[in-house]
């Protein structure tokens, strides 16, 4: 009987890497629990993905606007957007430890208006908080506008109390701070000065024939790069295989409840009202995006019900894989997004996702392909997601545009740098801190 | 190849830049009375040159036709003609929005913007329509009088606002003396072409024309009028059983963008200049080539710097067999930063892997096609000439001079305005920190930069400015010619 050949084996398999990975997951969870500190008096935060210590950590409040100030708030909002070096709410120059924050407002009937903040950031909770109170003079103006807010003095109570942990998260540079990244870019960019002296190359050859002779390698160092490429090739062989564990089980859900190819996307049309709205709506988004740098994207997603769990678990491994499957810099082999997480509301209901990436959400949509397995198995899970998923990239592309939430305002620590930049910078910077030393180090940058 | 059914459908612009015609209008025309408007369509359409086969002579020698007529129209000039709201409202939304209210995205500011561009532009006649007329010297007169007559007799219906005189140098040379339209994308199903195909540079026909499948595998957004409102069954419906209701207005249609651009030629050869160390006038003059080149990515023949880095070499024109991350990784031999690697940086994007880089890149392709205006400063031969020392101290004569561009894509927010974006005018383009396109980049400020990887430290070009300034430009949208026929009876 030639059904039987065929069957048994792909679930034996899927058994057998969905148990790896559930294990692998679970000494995970618990390696990182022993050093991992909780935010105080919130329980929410106990069901939270730790991360490991050192790394940047997520920071997601929501809370209820009050009846009839949703648009005051926005008005806020938009006003510090409009004037970011002297307005009387903000002042972003107090801001250390925050990567990328969004501020807005999200809708939903049963739940009325809710502001909602996010932000990535290295430190502790409690650190943070204090921060973002000092750096916001204008906190009452923003924030009283919430139910749940009392006042300054209560701030960190009322963030303990609005906080929303995330459930799956992925940086790109998970151990960079801000500062960090800036210094960095500094090294980059005296070296940068430095070779700017010298517009003809021949005029520097002697100078770096000079540091040449400064620069002794020596023994241990020697076996230190051997050690080093070694296990580099060990870390690689491990990735590979978490990667491959990660594409099979993102196709399997991915196929699973998905329409097969449909032939055409023609039925991407509405009435004319609905083309107009759609159409305003992408004017609107387009309005809040930079044109070049870096741009957030915001979505409130409605799950399924019968879904929630599997979407649960895909995040779970989703989470494991961004731990030890990817280098740095890279999601599923795309290097273009700085961090990416989704964050679950009101009990498994909606799912707000945010992203922090490098250039323009609609003309980067076809570099996409790459992740389209991972996004078909998280979005299939949502209510309204094209039953063809990203096959039809035109139909997602509507979908998502339509779903994606305009942002009033929108910080970033570092809003020049690529993610291929902060890669470049980082091997700038250990290059010279391995090759040459401290003391050449620091000798080069006496010469600027 | 299509069915020769379809292939007398489609605008024949995209199957051929119709080289050996040596001299071109463009007639920029606005539609003022609906029915005079569509009685004048009716008597263009049968002149249009389609992409249907060249014949052969008793010889079998192909005849190429003598004079190529071209028509696309803005989207004001659909919506007067008074096509259903649905294929209006169906339309991509930059083609609704148009090329000048889009110069933020293409970076047409500063000596660029829309408000200084002779057609176009906020300050110019509105435009409803482009026709483009080709033609061989021994034709053209007769062919242009030909269709200055066919406005004239619309009698007032269809009024031509503004016109543009274009030509083709021999040489196949932009005024900046380099070689222009080398490594064109081959379509599949339409390029009449001759010379051995490089694999990674066939790209399917729905990158070009609606109706087809593109690099997704699926196809490009259409527009579609109701079954009620195509009474005489002029368009073609969908496969899509799932779409009834709907007759696809855009089928074997394309969109065509327009752009005028100016070229200081001078100002740019001065440039490199500056940035040159070589004491002696014939060193200079080879060291600005060899820059100029850089820049480039192309030699002034054509020839690609991946495959001969030192010097120019003509064998190689045409050569477009080559890749970027394999052959050259760091940008030695053709910088990262050059005008050619981010047109099309086949296999070298960096924030993706190396085989999804071919295929993205697939997905941006534009067809290219252009003709110039304003005579040459100086003589392209000169390059050649030993004892002819331009460009070096060349001086500007106030001509204006520069090319009529056009690409053709099925979309233009993917593939034409992407390329002008995140390509070109992205000063953090594929791991760059600060450098734009050294030859058609927004260098507003006067001050931009262009590296050029070098051993032992790169060697950087600066104080590049705007050298290439847009002078007019439009969204066109080149329907088939089943869909100009439903255009005059809608």
């Amino acid at each position: 009987m030639p059904k039987k050949d065929n069957q048994p084996k792909l679930p034996l398999r899927l058994i057998a890497v969905s148990s790896i990975a559930i294990g692998a997951y679970l000494i995970n969870q618990w390696v990182k629990r022993a050093s991992y500190r909780i935010p105080t008096q919130n329980f929410q935060a106990r069901r939270e993905m730790p991360p490991p210590p050192g790394h940047q950590k997520i920071l997601t409040l929501v809370a209820t606007v009050k009846p009839g100030q949703e648009q005051a708030l926005n008005d806020v909002l938009y006003s510090i957007s409009h004037n970011r070096e002297n307005n009387p709410y903000m002042n972003f120059s107090k801001i250390k430890s925050i990567h990328f924050a969004r501020w807005l407002t999200i809708y939903d009937e049963l739940n009325g208006h809710r502001f909602v903040f996010s932000c990535t950031y290295n430190g502790e909770f409690e650190a943070v908080i204090k921060e973002i109170a000092d750096a916001t003079p204008g906190l009452d103006a923003i924030w009283g506008k919430c139910t749940e807010y009392t006042g300054r003095d209560n701030f960190l109570d009322f963030a303990r109390g609005s906080f929303q942990p995330a459930s799956y998260r992925f940086f790109a540079f998970p151990t960079e701070s801000p500062q960090t990244i800036r210094d960095k870019i500094t090294i980059r960019s005296r070296l940068q000065s430095i070779a700017g002296n010298y517009p003809n190359p021949k005029d520097v050859e002697s100078f770096l024939d000079s540091l040449h002779r400064v620069s002794h390698v020596p023994f241990w160092t020697a076996v230190e790069r051997i050690t080093a490429w070694l296990s580099a090739q060990a870390l690689a062989g491990g990735r590979y295989v978490f990667n491959a564990i990660g594409d099979v089980m993102a196709r399997f859900f991915a196929n699973w409840g998905l329409k097969p190819h449909v032939a055409t996307p023609y039925s991407l049309i509405g009435t004319p009202e609905e083309q107009k709205k759609h159409v305003q709506h992408l004017i609107e988004l387009d309005r809040n995006e930079t044109p070049f740098q870096q741009n957030q994207f915001t979505l409130v997603a409605e799950i399924r019900p019968e879904r929630y769990l599997r979407m649960r678990f895909l995040m779970m491994i989703g989470a494991l894989l961004t731990d030890y499957g990817y280098p740095p810099g890279s999601l599923i082999g795309v290097f273009t997004i700085h961090s990416l997480y989704w964050v679950i509301l009101d009990g498994g209901q909606r799912a707000i996702l945010c992203t922090n990436y490098d250039g323009n959400w609609s003309s980067y949509l076809g570099d996409f392909a790459r992740l389209a397995t991972l996004l078909d198995a998280l979005f299939n899970n949502v209510k309204g997601y094209p039953p063809s998923g990203l096959r039809q990239v035109n139909l997602f592309n509507s979908w998502i545009r339509g779903a994606q939430l305009i942002c009033p305002l929108y910080y970033s620590a570092y809003p020049d740098e690529t993610v291929l930049n902060i890669i470049r910078d980082r091997e700038i910077a250990a290059t010279l801190g391995q090759e040459m030393g401290y003391d050449v180090v620091e000798r080069l940058l006496e010469l600027l | 190849m299509l069915p020769d059914s379809q292939l007398k459908d489609i605008q024949g612009f995209v199957a051929s830049g119709y080289d050996y015609t040596s001299k071109a209008t463009y007639f920029f025309l606005q539609f003022k009375d609906q029915k005079k408007s569509k009685e004048w369509l009716g008597k263009i359409i049968p002149k249009i040159t389609t992409t249907e086969r060249w014949p052969f002579d008793e010889n079998g020698r192909v005849m190429p036709p003598k004079t190529v007529l071209h028509l696309g129209f803005t989207h004001e000039g659909l919506v007067a003609f008074g096509l259903p709201e649905s294929a209006l409202y169906s339309a991509p939304r930059e083609f609704i929005d148009g090329m000048a209210n889009r110069k933020h995205i293409l970076g047409d500011t500063g000596s660029s913007d829309p408000e200084l561009w002779d057609v176009g532009g906020p300050k110019n006649e509105i435009v409803h329509a482009l026709m483009l007329l080709h033609a061989t010297d021994d034709t053209y007169d007769e062919a242009y009088k030909a269709h200055h007559k066919l406005i004239k007799d619309s009698k007032g219906g269809v009024v031509l606002v503004h016109e543009e005189n274009a030509f083709r140098e021999e040489s196949g040379r932009e005024p900046f003396g380099f070689s222009d339209g080398v490594g064109q994308p081959v379509v599949k199903g339409l390029s009449f072409t001759s010379k051995p195909v490089v694999s990674g540079n066939v790209v399917n026909t729905g990158e070009f024309v609606l109706g087809y499948l593109n690099e997704f595998g699926v196809y490009s957004p259409t527009m579609v009028v109701p079954i009620d409102k195509d009474p005489n069954n002029l368009l073609p419906g969908f496969p899509d059983p799932q779409n009834p209701g709907y007759r696809d207005f855009g089928r074997n249609g394309m969109f065509l963008v327009y752009r005028k651009l100016k070229q200081d030629v001078a100002a740019f050869w001065q440039a490199i200049e500056a940035n040159t160390f070589a004491p002696t006038e014939k060193g200079k003059k080879a060291e600005m080539l060899w820059l100029s080149a850089k820049l480039m990515g192309r030699w002034p023949s054509g020839a690609p710097l991946v495959m001969s880095p030192d010097h120019d070499d003509p064998s190689l024109a045409l050569a477009d067999d080559f890749l970027y991350e394999r052959d050259d990784p760091e940008g030695f031999r053709c910088p990262v930063g050059s005008h050619v690697r981010r047109a099309n940086p086949r296999d070298s994007l960096q924030n993706i892997s190396w085989g999804d880089s071919i295929h993205t890149s697939n997905t941006r392709r534009i067809l290219r096609r252009a003709r110039l205006f304003g005579e040459s400063l100086f003589p392209q031969s000169s390059f050649s000439d030993e004892n002819d020392m331009r460009p070096v101290g060349l001086k500007d004569d106030g001509v204006s001079r520069g090319i009529h561009f056009f690409a053709i894509n099925a979309e233009t927010d993917r593939q034409f305005e992407f390329i002008q974006k995140i390509w070109i005018n992205n000063a953090g383009f594929n791991n760059l920190y600060d450098n734009k396109d050294a030859y058609v980049g927004n260098n507003d400020s006067g001050n931009g930069v262009m590296t050029i990887p070098h051993v032992p430290v790169r060697r950087q070009v600066s104080g590049l400015g705007r050298f290439v300034d847009v002078r007019g430009g439009g969204y066109f949208f080149m329907p088939g010619m089943a869909a100009m026929r439903y255009m005059v009876e809608c």
